[in-house]
């Protein structure tokens, strides 16, 4: 029989020793009792001659069991008892190494979901994506103009290239009440790039994408289900898109095809709105196609770059330091060419994950080492006794394997369960986002685990087994470790304490610039105030006049719902994006060439007392404001400062114009705008757009009623209500339109927030466990040493020292650890705020504050980590401790 | 009763080995066969029999059957494998060889006292 044959089936095999034993003991009796014996008596004697049961079971299974397997079962059944017979500290260094390995898996998780998204195409790292940049390097697309010069003499890509537009799309009339999805205008090919096919219906051809095609679309899976219950009969639908064109379903995509990110509904190039009147400095298109094996994205740049540079020669006015932008999708999903993949606010995590990780490290190698030398009697008892240095160096090999594994295991399954929380929350936040574990890194822990543990227990182990027998003997009679292992015991605690600093100030100061950042938040009131996105479709709604009326009928109807104690319209709600002018003029005097970017929201008077808290100084717009003669603006704090100095802003003038080229994909046009010169009625307080609080200026609705505004509107009981009005309203008014996504003004911070808000608490969970583990390893060094010194305690005890004096003994290792940490970790601490300094959040140049605090923390944190112990030490009853050695 | 000897270093597996090659036997039955034959002379207690049956199993000089015996329980019925028989075969030829030998010795010996 094999010998893993034996390992696997030893219960079997068990059984059978026992019969067969018993079978013989059985017969033997029957013998005895047949040769006129009793039964007793000869049980007895078969004892007496045979010896136990047990102990020719035992002399069996020596001869089955392969000899140094036998050992190694013997070295780890040792090793577990060893490990547990220090509990509380081994389950401190096996805690703090699951926990810091389990951050550093879920981290790293989180870190390449950022950073490898999940696109659900095939090879998705062949499909290109191509936009533009200007002179100054800022981002666009492209315009269909562009787009078919591109197409027509870029030939380099495998099959056709394609181009999409991003839009807001409404469906009405089919039924269900008119809703508002993401929609994509793309061409033809679009779905052939991309390499997926409808799962019902059929995928757009050319004739779908030409001037004056019928009407198509294709439905996402989740529209099919929620709004069409998943039914066949789809197919061949009609649905009145954006209120008024009536478009043919022909095809469903299957689930999990959204693309570009959170599409619902695909229309033919075609269909999209003044495409055919579009200029060529209006770039709402993106163009994707697959690079050819063996080809890179230089080969699509080659072929790009001198059709760009024609176009720059044929149209001066428009496409002059126009190039082509070229990256894959992934590059384009992580910031395209600007951000690329270099941005630290995603690694900074993974470095503090990695400094918790040689914490953890460092506690159990302390753990080791503590242990290693206060068994250094034991060692030199076993190399006495002939045991091998071999045996010896396995035997402690085995203790930290064991110490691994389990970290190990536990960090697997803790980082497990964590993912299994948090991907259902992270999946719906963000596009081709999927946690997933990952093989590599899993075993890349293992490696750590495996290394830090083996080293550190290994170098003592050599040591232990190096010395002359006899010097051990003395030596593990001593009443301390060896200064060598106590040097390098504390020369990791100080690292430790050193590596704590630096990451627990780091995360003060995250932490402490985001609550000062986002206390202007304070400036909205954000409380029980819905707001959604409405769109007055060109075909019905087509002058000023008519969008003014619908929103003074819509205001109208709300305040006289009762429940809502507040409306107005925005062009653009807190906390989301706003268009942008230039500012050519201020006081008459022109500003830079070209003219600075600022910020214009268009809104009604309520704005500034239904979401603001009022005004900082001047009157809120009047009917009057927006009308001819009567142009006025609404500057903010920040406008302020940067534009209009000292003396008082109100009854100043500016000129603002809007951008000469409608540079942005991402959002539908303003519409066109003409230069105006404002005077200034107030000044507002700050508010966040998107990130920071930039120059703002409030526009009066009626100078141009924007076809898209967002409805904001605050209830005075629960938000529940005042949804219910909202679309009750709009409904009355017009039954074709649609309501944008609902939410509230906290959902829309939090949102907006949100990614800060998980580096912060990344953040602040790596620099609290960093604390913990030091505090643990701190703690478990100086248990140790109590437990090796109890007989020295016990001499100066009985000698008449004071239980301070004993304290002070462990305490001054304490303080001592803690002032060499601080010393270390302030050029640390100072890297780390270089390092975080170029993040979005940011931090405070010097931040005295932040670091006292810092330091106060980890002194408490070491003070109680080196009294516990020392406290026992006082405690130790003489007599008995004299008794132990 | 005589007294019982003690066996020779390495014997045991011999003897065994010889009892099973003259047909399957259990454990118990070796050891009653080999107080038999050797008039109570050898006498292998459990602890060092079983110990030896399994190191034989163990080095595939003996194989092993679960049988129904005499008794009516099933028993572990040892037999020789094929390399058991060689093995047999040359111990057996060297272990004559050197007890001649050790007999040869012992009466030259003897005659020269």
């Amino acid at each position: 029989m094999n010998w893993w044959r034996r390992i696997l089936r030893s219960s079997q095999l068990e059984r059978e020793l026992d019969a067969e034993l018993r079978d013989h003991i059985e017969r033997e009796v029957a013998q005895g009792v047949r040769a006129g014996q009793s039964e007793a008596d000869v049980r007895h004697q078969i004892r007496w001659t045979s010896g136990g049961l047990d102990q020719v079971k035992e002399a069996c299974r020596d001869v089955r069991r392969p000899p140094a397997l036998a050992d190694v079962a013997a070295d780890v059944r040792f090793a577990w008892r060893a490990l547990a017979r220090n509990g509380w500290a081994t389950a401190g260094a096996i805690l703090t190494l699951a926990l810091a390995m389990g951050v550093a898996n879920a981290t790293f998780i989180s870190t390449y979901a950022d950073l490898w998204r999940d696109f659900p195409f095939e090879r998705p790292d062949r499909i290109a994506i191509m936009r533009t940049v200007d002179a100054r390097g800022r981002e666009a697309g492209l315009s269909f103009a562009d787009y078919q010069d591109w197409r027509r003499d870029g030939r380099v890509f495998d099959g056709p290239s394609a181009a999409f537009a991003i839009g807001t799309i409404s469906l009405g009339r089919d039924g269900a009440p008119p809703e508002q999805f993401e929609g994509l205008y793309v061409s033809a090919d679009t779905f052939s790039v991309l390499r997926v096919k409808p799962m019902l219906g059929r995928d757009f051809s050319a004739a779908d994408d030409r001037p004056g095609a019928e009407a198509v679309a294709i439905i996402s899976s989740n529209i099919w289900k929620s709004r069409y219950a998943a039914r066949l009969e789809v197919l061949g639908r009609k649905v009145a898109v954006n209120g008024a064109m009536p478009a043919t379903i022909v095809g469903v995509m299957p689930d999990g095809i959204r693309f570009i990110d959170f599409t619902d509904i695909w229309l033919p190039l075609a269909q999209m709105p003044g495409l055919a009147a579009q200029r060529r400095d209006t770039r709402p298109l993106m163009m994707i196609g697959r690079l050819p094996d063996g080809a890179g994205l230089d080969r699509v740049r080659a072929e790009l770059s001198p059709i760009a540079a024609n176009l720059a020669i044929a149209h001066p006015d428009t496409n002059k330091d126009i190039r082509p932008l070229v990256n894959t999708l992934l590059e384009a999903y992580n910031g395209g060419g600007s951000m690329a993949l270099t941005n630290s606010a995603i690694y900074i995590p993974l470095l503090a994950a990695a400094f918790v990780l040689i914490i953890a490290a460092a506690n159990l190698a302390n753990l080791l080492l503590a242990r290693a030398a206060y068994r250094s009697r034991e060692i030199a008892i076993r190399l006495a006794i002939g045991a091998t240095q071999w045996r010896i160096v396995r035997g402690l090999l085995i203790e930290s394997l064991l110490l691994a594994s389990v970290a190990w295991a536990l960090a697997v399954g803790g980082s497990w369960l964590a993912l299994t929380i948090s991907t259902s929350q992270a999946v719906s936040q963000l596009p081709y986002w999927r946690l997933k574990m990952d093989l590599r890194l899993l075993s890349a822990l293992a490696g750590i685990a495996l290394v830090t543990t083996g080293l550190f227990g290994l170098a003592p182990a050599v040591y232990a087994s190096r010395r002359a027998t006899a010097d051990g003997l003395k030596e593990g009679g001593r009443l301390s470790a060896p200064p060598r292992v106590r040097r390098w015991t504390h020369a990791l605690l100080v690292g430790q304490f050193a590596v704590t600093l630096a990451l627990l100030n780091g995360a003060g100061l995250t932490a402490r610039r985001f609550f000062n950042f986002y206390s202007l938040d304070r400036n909205v009131q954000t409380s029980n105030a819905v707001t959604t996105f409405i769109r007055l479709p060109a075909q019905t709604y087509a002058t000023r006049d008519q969008r003014i009326a619908f929103h003074e009928q819509l205001q109208a109807r709300l305040l006289s719902v009762p429940g809502v104690a507040a409306s107005t319209v925005a062009s653009a709600a807190p906390f989301s994006p706003a268009g942008r002018r230039q500012l050519t003029a201020v006081d008459g005097r022109r500003t830079i060439d070209p003219p600075p970017d600022v910020m214009t929201v268009v809104v009604d008077p309520a704005y500034f007392r239904t979401v603001l808290r009022g005004l900082i100084l001047g009157e809120p717009f009047s009917e009057l404001h927006g009308t001819p003669g009567h142009e006025a603006a609404i500057v903010n704090q920040r406008f302020a400062e940067v534009y209009l100095g000292a003396a008082s802003p109100i009854g100043r003038h500016l000129e603002i114009r809007p951008p000469t080229a409608q540079r942005t994909y991402l959002r539908e046009p303003e519409g066109p705008a003409p230069p105006v010169s404002v005077e200034i009625v107030g000044v507002a307080p700050d508010v966040r757009q998107v990130r920071d609080p930039v120059p703002t200026v409030y526009l009066p609705f009626r100078v141009e009623a924007p076809a898209a505004m967002s409805l904001i509107v605050r209830g005075s009981g629960g938000v529940g209500p005042v949804v219910r009005a909202v679309r009750d309203a709009v409904n009355a008014i017009d039954p074709d339109l649609a309501l944008g996504v609902v939410r509230t003004l906290d959902e829309l911070r939090d949102r907006s927030r949100a990614f800060p808000a998980e580096m912060v608490s990344r953040f602040v969970t790596i620099g609290g466990l960093a604390l913990v583990f030091s505090g643990v390893g701190l703690y478990s060094a100086m248990a140790y040493a109590v437990r090796r010194r109890r007989q020295e305690i016990a001499v100066r005890m009985a000698l008449g020292a004071q239980a301070t004096q004993v304290r002070w003994l462990f305490l001054k290792t304490g303080a001592w650890v803690i002032s060499a940490g601080v010393v270390l970790g302030v050029p640390a601490a100072l890297v780390v705020r270089r390092l975080l300094q170029n993040t979005f959040v940011g931090t405070e140049a010097r931040d005295v504050v932040t670091f006292v605090v810092t330091v106060a923390l980890l002194a408490i944190v070491a003070l109680i980590a080196s009294s516990v112990p020392a406290r026992r030490a006082t405690r130790l009853d003489p007599t008995t401790a004299l008794r132990i050695e | 009763m005589p007294d019982k000897s003690d066996l020779p270093q390495g014997t045991l597996d011999l003897l065994i080995l010889q009892i099973v090659a003259a047909g399957a036997i259990h454990g118990y039955g070796i050891a009653q066969r080999l107080q038999q034959i050797s008039r109570d002379v050898v006498q292998v207690p459990q602890g060092s029999l079983y110990p030896a049956l399994h190191r034989l199993e163990n080095r595939a000089l003996l194989t092993a059957d679960w049988k129904m015996s005499d008794t009516g329980r099933e028993a572990k019925f040892y037999r020789l494998t094929s390399k058991g028989r060689a093995q047999l075969k040359e111990e057996a030829a060297s272990w004559i060889r050197l007890t001649d030998a050790i007999g040869l010795i012992l009466k030259t010996a003897g005659g020269l006292r």
